[in-house]
């Protein structure tokens, strides 16, 4: 299920640096966040980026398979993600910023699991020394 | 009997006054007797990831500020623009100081190391007392070629040798293959290195762009990971994306 909202994030633009060290990231819409009810269907590890595969039924039910980008490895690890920390089967909430062309994808902004845990702060900034979370744009 | 114990506890000594003389040296000691601090160890930048931390723009030269319009404009209507990081190609001198990933300096007396994270890219710095080779003969690379001597407790490196078609962060600022780079590096607190970037281009800028960047020194767990880039790359790079000096 997909609902999507336009967020007041216009505020912020251009103060504060782009979300993705490794890429310009003007192909998400930093206007619109789009939370997914997934099921993780395979999470990449890897560089320059980590990648969350999952599914999510469409408006006919049918189900659609979404790529959602975070950060590196080295970034999100040190904000406390693991290699598993998503792991295949598992239901998840993620917020996105989605994908400027429409098609199923977009830039992570958080999670939730059923559990009550939570991941946050992975889309791709390193936070300034001391500082306790990264600007997301 | 008697004498080789001697021998053993002369040697045994001279080699604990060794160490305990490396141990206590801070940097490296140079020809003049000066100790240079000693910067060994991993960095953090202490600002975000655009070039210059106050956000303000070089002086450009009237054709770079039309490539620099340009490419504002065709971001603002959603286009991607041109940064050949997406390539994973590395980030290159003068980007590789913005540290987007943290930096890891190793120090001799003879040669200053910075290794990046980002993309694994390293830096030698040559500390003793060559000349870098002149501009039309030097080879021409991400990184340059980085000679350094110390002023007092100050890292002073000129790079040449540069790339024309590096980024300076992921906004569209471009420089030429005239590029030339100056740094002074200081320590300002125990945790604090601060750098002094006076970056030359007579193609692109009209005077020399300063810039003043911070690394704050990385706690005791915070270790260089590998960083491959080419290992899942999933960017579509158009070819108009890709950027030619």
């Amino acid at each position: 299920m997909i609902s999507l909202r336009t967020s007041l994030l216009l505020c912020g633009l251009g103060l504060a640096a782009p979300a993705l060290a490794h890429h310009s990231a003007n192909m998400f819409d930093p206007t619109k966040q789009v939370v997914l009810e997934a099921t993780v269907k395979e999470f990449q590890w890897s560089n320059p980026h980590i990648w969350i595969q999952v599914m999510v039924p469409n408006a006919k039910g049918v189900e659609e398979e979404w790529s959602i980008e975070g950060g590196s490895p080295n970034l999100v690890g040190r904000q406390g993600w693991k290699r598993n920390s998503f792991k295949p089967g598992e239901k998840v909430t993620i917020t996105i910023r989605p994908l400027r062309n429409g098609d199923p994808g977009g830039s992570f902004v958080s999670a939730a699991f059923p559990d009550g845990r939570k991941l946050g702060n992975g889309a791709g900034v390193l936070p300034a020394a001391g500082a306790k979370e990264a600007p997301a744009y | 009997m008697m004498r080789t114990v001697a021998k053993l506890t002369t040697t045994l000594g001279c080699l604990l006054c060794a160490t305990s003389v490396l141990a206590q040296v801070p940097g490296s000691k140079l020809p003049n007797g000066s100790i240079t601090p000693d910067w060994t160890g991993v960095w953090e930048r202490a600002q975000g990831i655009r070039f210059n931390p106050t956000n303000e723009l070089p002086s450009f030269t009237p054709a770079y500020a039309a490539r620099y319009e340009k490419a504002m404009a065709a971001r603002a209507r959603g286009e991607v623009v041109a940064d050949p990081t997406s390539r994973c190609l590395p980030q290159g001198m003068p980007r590789f100081m913005v540290a987007s990933y943290p930096l890891e300096i190793l120090q001799t007396a003879k040669q200053v190391t910075i290794i990046a994270e980002w993309s694994s890219q390293v830096r030698r710095i040559f500390t003793d007392g060559r000349k870098a080779p002149p501009d039309d003969e030097v080879e021409i690379t991400f990184n340059g070629y980085s000679v350094g001597h110390w002023e007092g407790q100050t890292l002073v490196v000129e790079t040449n040798g540069l790339r024309g078609d590096t980024s300076f962060d992921a906004t569209p600022l471009e420089h030429s293959d005239q590029i030339k780079v100056s740094e002074r590096i200081r320590q300002v607190d125990a945790n604090t290195l601060e750098e002094v970037m006076t970056v030359t281009d007579p193609v692109a800028f009209s005077k020399p762009w300063v810039v003043t960047r911070r690394f704050k020194r990385g706690g005791p767990d915070l270790q260089i990971m590998e960083y491959v880039c080419e290992e899942n790359n999933r960017e579509i790079i158009l070819p108009n994306q890709i950027r030619k000096p």
